[in-house]
């Protein structure tokens, strides 16, 4: 079984937009979805992904409603609001940015010890 | 969904996170039961991935946002359970909150559009008295200097002089019974100083003020109603006063608050003799005038003091100036608020004082019920700091309930403060001005809201910071049955305090007794009289105008009085 890492601080709230932005989703299966497509590389803590749920349906970004599953029960799916919409649309871009620019420096590094 | 609505719904929205919780919990063990694990040990780690359902619930209603509501909530209801419990404890607190705050609240309704409210005219902070001075002391204007103002300074937009006058009525409904009214003879732009003009008809011109011109009258909203039935045709009609006929030409505006003399309700102009300068023997030089005049817009009264002061020092041969207002000793030039609470500022300060005295002892006395009763009460706040609450949260609790007391207070302080606002106007001496601005407004209620909630922090302090003071195992074992030595230094001290304050109040109230008493021994209109003898008050009818009657028709008596009082003396005897 490979160590897993720590979500990085403040990405869980893109992760679940990202997720809801596919559809209506109920907060246990925002859970596994973040679990299969991680592959269990990432630590998804889910005592944090409810209060970040209700964090985030507080600030306008999700909006929820109850209905029923396949399976007949009724369960609160979230879905991303407008204003989540361009939230998440900034936030990505912020993410890539961040994430180009500290590919970028650890390349300098390894071309500096050439 | 706002705050509002969260916390009216927070049964509703505990439920829901309750059912999501479960809802989470059934799918992951359904599925761990799936991939082969035993029911009882899928549930166990379904609980474990969650990680304690009870905490995640905690940080969910954290992340409503409206946590400090819903613990404000929670101990409101607290408060109000623990005041209801003891019944006595809570009426006699309350009641003596509601001394304090309703005495506080309608002293200061009668003392807010006195002192601190602007007077009720449009740039009322422009309009400014204008005093002769003699050896210091200020005294009323002659017409002859108020004419020399009016004309060579350039710092005012209007000016006027006015006095005193008690007109009788003869012809009213009653014929028999003539009705004297208190009024006010003015210059032509008096209301226009004052910057109001009547709601009906016009104001005074300068052709109506001039020496032996047409007779003319402007009466009070007051007046009109009640003895003229508001008719609008008053306008034009003809009335008699001190046996002459008048002509109604205007009715002042109901709201309309003659600061100046508050009885006045008829008002006619002034009419003076303007050229009859060098008889310094007349009535024309008698000191028996106030003079106000409203600044131009931009100008400051510096400005004006500065101008009025060099005319004064400049004598030009167009105004000859007799010795007696030779307007030496300088000229001065106040703001009319000031000049409208001059005398009743100090004392209204002291009655203030006095009240926020009675207000402190009542604090005091309350707070004093309150150590006590957290004394009886500790066993209870060890209990629930032992069960995990900070202190933070004992005080916020206890202030809570102490605020709650002092609301209660509050809301039966209001019934005191109308009562006591009622009696107030009742009550009040004839020489204080703007009694009918005195009521319970909405300036009132932010003061009354105000005091009742620092009261209710004042009264609440020290009780909760002794209360929720953490020891733990003493305060469980031995409850409510030992008091601790420094708690009862606290109430010692605030025994003394007590007392103390008491005291002070005892001896304030005797002196602002012999203040008040002082104050309103002389009967007088809402400025000092500096004149005495011009306010003679004789029922004039038509055979005491023939005996009296030279040179103006009107005053004939007062016109004399002033004379001998003033002329022959050649001094402003009347300066005080």
């Amino acid at each position: 079984m490979t160590a897993k890492s720590d979500l990085p601080q403040g990405t869980l709230d893109l992760l679940i937009l990202k997720v809801a932005a596919l559809g209506p989703v109920h907060g246990y299966a925002i859970a596994q979805r973040l679990q299969q497509v991680t592959r269990d590389v990432v630590q998804v803590p889910q005592g944090s992904l409810y209060p970040a749920l209700h964090r985030l349906e507080n600030r306008g970004l999700l909006a929820a409603g109850w209905k029923d599953t396949e399976t007949g029960r009724e369960a609160k799916f979230y879905r991303l609001t407008r204003k989540g919409r361009a939230q998440l649309e900034a936030e990505s871009a912020s993410w890539q940015r961040l994430t180009q620019a500290v590919g970028l420096i650890l390349k300098l590094s390894e071309g500096g010890a050439q | 969904m706002n705050w509002w609505q969260r916390l009216a719904r927070r049964g509703k929205l505990e439920e829901q996170l309750d059912k999501e919780m479960r809802f989470h919990l059934d799918q992951h063990t359904a599925d761990l039961i799936v991939q082969g694990h035993h029911p009882a040990e899928a549930r166990r780690q379904a609980r474990l991935a969650l990680g304690g359902t009870e905490q995640v619930k905690e940080q969910c209603r954290d992340a409503r946002g409206t946590r400090w509501l819903e613990d404000l909530w929670q101990d409101f209801r607290y408060a109000a359970r623990a005041l209801r419990q003891r019944p006595g404890f809570t009426a006699v607190s309350a009641v003596t909150l509601a001394i304090g705050i309703g005495a506080s609240t309608a002293i200061f309704s009668a003392v807010n559009p006195i002192l601190f409210e602007p007077l009720p005219y449009p740039g009322a902070s422009r309009i400014m008295m204008i005093w002769d001075t003699f050896q210091g002391v200020r005294c009323d204007v002659t017409f002859h200097t108020y004419r020399e103002l009016a004309a060579r300074s350039h710092s005012f937009e209007a000016s006027a002089a006015l006095e005193a006058w008690q007109p009788t009525r003869t012809d009213g409904t009653s014929a028999a019974q003539p009705e004297r009214f208190d009024g006010q003879s003015v210059s032509a732009a008096y209301f226009r100083a004052l910057g109001v003009a009547p709601a009906l008809g016009r104001d005074f011109q300068a052709a109506d003020d001039r020496f032996k011109g047409p007779h003319v009258t402007i009466l009070s909203d007051a007046l009109w109603r009640r003895r003229f039935a508001g008719d609008s045709a008053i306008v034009g009609r003809q009335i008699t006063l001190d046996g002459d006929l008048y002509t109604v030409i205007g009715v002042m505006p109901r709201g309309f608050d003659n600061v100046l003399a508050p009885s006045a309700e008829l008002w006619a102009p002034l009419q003076y003799d303007a050229g009859n300068v060098t008889n310094y023997e007349s009535g024309d030089w008698g000191h028996h005038l106030h003079m106000v005049a409203r600044l131009r817009p931009g100008l400051g009264v510096d400005q004006a003091r500065q101008e009025l002061n060099a005319i004064a020092r400049a004598k030009v041969g167009e105004f000859p100036r007799p010795p007696f207002a030779s307007l030496e000793h300088g000229l001065l030039v106040n703001p009319l608020q000031g000049e409208v609470t001059r005398g009743v500022k100090p004392v209204l300060l002291a009655v203030i004082g006095a009240v926020v005295l009675v207000l402190l002892i009542a604090s005091v006395n309350v707070t004093n019920l309150l150590l006590a009763r957290g004394a009886q009460r500790r066993g209870e706040f060890s209990m629930r700091a032992a069960l995990g609450a900070a202190r933070s949260r004992l005080i916020r609790q206890l202030l809570t309930e102490s605020l709650l007391l002092s609301f209660l207070g509050g809301a039966l302080g209001m019934v005191v403060a109308e009562l006591g606002v009622e009696a107030l106007v009742a009550l009040s001496p004839a020489g204080l001005p703007r009694v009918d601005a005195i009521a319970v407004n909405g300036a009132v209620f932010a003061f009354a809201f105000g005091v009742t909630a620092l009261a209710g922090l004042l009264v609440g302090l020290i009780p909760a910071l002794y209360a929720s003071r953490a020891d733990l195992v003493a305060g469980i074992q031995q409850g409510s049955r030992r008091t601790a030595g420094g708690r009862q230094w606290t109430r010692r001290a605030l025994v003394v305090s007590e007392v103390a304050l008491a005291i002070v109040l005892l001896v304030s109230a005797g002196l602002l007794f012999r203040s008040l008493d002082r104050l309103f021994a002389v009967p007088r209109d809402s400025m000092p009289r500096t004149c005495s003898p011009c306010k003679c008050s004789i029922t004039a009818t038509d055979s005491t105008t023939a005996t009296c009657g030279a040179g103006s028709s009107r005053r004939p008596w007062t016109r004399r009085a002033t004379f001998r009082a003033f002329g022959r003396r050649h001094s402003p005897a009347c300066c005080r």
